[in-house]
């Protein structure tokens, strides 16, 4: 069993224009110890399907199939059983530190309120772990930081306290939504090595949310990747990334500045992305698709198991045997 | 002389009470027509407020900013002398930087120059298409646009008033990769194709690497190094361009949780003696504790503030210094 077991996962919003389907039978598993990457452009789903694992889903949404948390139906808990597991057992650092953190709470009453909560710890032991926590992150003046106000820190220092917060209560699954996103590269590389040395170390799991492929490239030991509310490729994150099978994983990555492509144009992917509110028929990503065939407007695309644990959701599957981006580029050039 | 001339330029925030606070302390910068210049460095930096100094958005405390040998003029409460309006700055958030209750068209008409009016409606469809956008899309509202269309708007709205100079801060930051790459792409069609000098910022140094000609690199309100592009990414002078660089997460096999730099940005209000970046420097040695190196030329076209590197050359690869090592 993993740590983390999500089967079909569904969301829909009613809206005053229809319900929206927003996340579409997503399939995903974690294990203690891992870090899963879960990438796509804004709108593609990955943050609604890290929130549905704490609870968090805006109000009205409807979910379809199961999400089991160290085998407990997360989305079955009533009220009470939630909180128990949020900060507890899964916790999530969000991208914007400085609303993440209160600004008129001190950071040693931030960090020790779910210490007290969930744990019963007294408070002289809460703050004993506080200071112990803010060493682990690699706060400068742990000590006196507790006494101090979010305003006081810069943002990786912001980050570095959001993230000594939901390790309080040693999480089993900790969610990282976009955590480095905000922050300038040489801050982010210290985060990084940070929840690298706390997987190892603690044994956490970390569903790590970015679209940043070079951040997963360094981080992540699997990869899903996301369009349209689905999963559409998966698999370890070397693999996905040295040879994608899916085109739009392709063109994720031909579209980002790399070095040695210096002074020719970057390659965008054609059109915009699928909105919820005009999913086009059949494969989400047919309309932008440079491979797509008269059979991908009608039909959607099954996840198909490849070999060594990839999977894609392709029937084309024109990546196979070479992903070479170079076809590729002469195909949206020309 | 370049198009865009940077000369010396201080900027300062007043404080009540306390002395001020020196963002910007002393920084050359020059563009050319049809130049890509690149801007990085660490938030806090002061590479936003130079941004704004340079358009005359915030005064300068001191030195001069000047477009085609004429200085450029702090934005009053009047009308911007015509000559200025050649200098055009385009913003990260092309939310907040476009009015929501009027059409698009409309608002690219305000920039189009007051004799090219009678056929503003004309005018802006033309730039409607410049930037890759239906002519038509002049009769809708911001908000019926995504993002990177958004952006586009804001190009076409800088565009409208001719402009020989663009300052982009953090122009592609907000958006998607692929509406990056869209975005950047134009953004160099345009410097390419009209001759347009284009300051470029951004934190995000793949996109900087990938556009621009020359990178300036600014610590502290300072330019630490500033060369041609290729020689910076191959080669930096100074310790905290190779920080940078090194910090930046690589995509091909193989590529290592990258090393972060120590410590935080300094605070502007207090900048460390000496070398502003001694304090987080592997390489800092006693002289960098109590002198501020000046930038000097090291070779053409590469500048570089550090005791390391000697004016006139010749440039010392940072790999063969061994850190701390104390010279004196």
């Amino acid at each position: 069993m993993s740590l983390l077991e999500i089967d079909g996962l569904a969301i829909a919003l009613p809206t005053r224009t229809g319900v929206r389907r927003l996340v579409d039978g997503v399939d995903l598993r974690v294990e203690a110890g891992e870090v899963v990457g879960l990438a796509g452009e804004s709108g593609s789903g990955k943050t609604l399907t890290a929130l549905s694992v704490l609870g968090l889903l805006p109000h009205g949404a409807q979910t379809g199939g199961q999400i089991r948390f160290d085998g407990r139906d997360v989305l079955a808990l009533r009220r009470r059983e939630l909180r128990r597991l949020r900060g507890a057992d899964v916790a999530i650092v969000f991208q914007d530190p400085t609303t993440a953190l209160h600004p008129m709470i001190d950071i040693g009453t931030q960090l020790t309120e779910h210490l007290r909560v969930h744990r019963g710890v007294s408070r002289k032991a809460a703050r004993a772990r506080a200071v112990e926590l803010l060493g682990l992150v690699r706060l400068p003046d742990s000590a006196q930081a507790l006494d101090a106000f979010a305003h006081h820190f810069s943002g990786g220092m912001k980050q570095r306290i959001a993230i000594a917060i939901a390790l309080a209560c040693e999480p089993r699954l900790l969610i990282a939504d976009e955590p480095t996103t905000a922050l300038d590269v040489t801050v982010q590389a210290g985060i990084l090595q940070l929840l690298d040395r706390l997987r190892r170390e603690t044994g956490m799991g970390v569903v790590l949310i970015t679209h940043d492929l070079a951040v997963m490239n360094v981080t992540a030991d699997r990869l899903y990747v996301m369009y349209a509310g689905r999963i559409v490729e998966e698999g370890a994150t070397r693999g996905v990334l040295d040879s994608p099978r899916h085109p739009y994983t392709r063109a994720l990555l031909d579209a980002l500045p790399e070095g040695d492509r210096h002074g020719r144009p970057l390659l965008p992917i054609p059109g915009e992305p699928a909105t919820p509110e005009a999913r086009p028929a059949g494969c989400p990503f047919h309309p932008r698709c440079v491979h797509a065939r008269p059979e991908c407007s009608s039909r959607v695309p099954e996840l198909v198991t490849l070999a060594g644990g990839r999977a894609a959701a392709c029937p084309v599957d024109p990546l196979r045997g070479d992903g070479s981006s170079v076809e590729l580029a002469r195909h949206r050039g020309g | 002389m370049a198009l865009l001339e940077v000369r010396e330029v201080t900027v300062e925030y007043r404080r009540p009470r306390r002395p001020p606070v020196r963002a910007v302390a002393g920084v050359d910068l020059g563009v050319d027509r049809g130049q890509i210049v690149g801007l990085v460095g660490e938030s806090g930096c002061g590479k936003s407020t130079l941004a704004r100094a340079i358009v005359g958005l915030l005064p300068c405390a001191s030195g001069s900013v000047t477009l085609d040998g004429r200085a450029v003029r702090p934005l009053g409460r009047g009308a911007r002398p015509v000559a200025d309006r050649s200098l055009q700055m385009i913003f990260q958030d092309p939310y907040a930087s476009l009015n929501p209750r009027r059409r698009v068209w409309r608002q690219l008409a305000d920039g189009v120059p007051r004799d090219d009016r009678r056929d503003a409606r004309d005018r802006s469809a033309e730039l409607l298409t410049a930037v890759g956008l239906s002519p038509d899309a002049g009769d809708r509202y911001p908000h019926e646009f995504s993002g990177g269309q958004r952006q586009r708007i804001a190009i076409a709205r800088a565009l409208a008033a001719e402009p020989s100079v663009i300052v982009a801060d953090e122009a592609v930051s907000a958006l998607d990769a692929s509406t990056q790459a869209q975005v950047a792409n134009l953004l160099v069609d345009l410097a390419r194709g009209r001759g347009l000098g284009l300051l470029f910022i951004s934190h995000d140094l793949s996109v900087v690497r990938h556009m621009a000609d020359s990178v300036s690199v600014m610590y502290l309100g300072r330019i630490v190094e500033s060369a041609p592009t290729g020689a910076l990414w191959s080669q930096p002078l100074h310790p905290y361009s190779e920080a940078l660089i090194q910090a930046v997460p690589g995509l091909g096999p193989g590529a290592q949780p990258p090393t972060g730099l120590p410590g935080e940005v300094g605070d502007p209000a207090r900048p460390p003696a000496g070398c502003r970046f001694h304090p987080r420097c592997p390489y800092s040695h006693e002289r960098c504790l109590v002198e501020d190196p000046a930038a000097v030329t090291i070779v053409p076209r590469r500048r570089a503030a550090c005791w390391l590197q000697p004016a006139g050359g010749p440039p010392r690869p940072l790999d063969e210094v061994a850190p701390a090592e104390v010279s004196s």
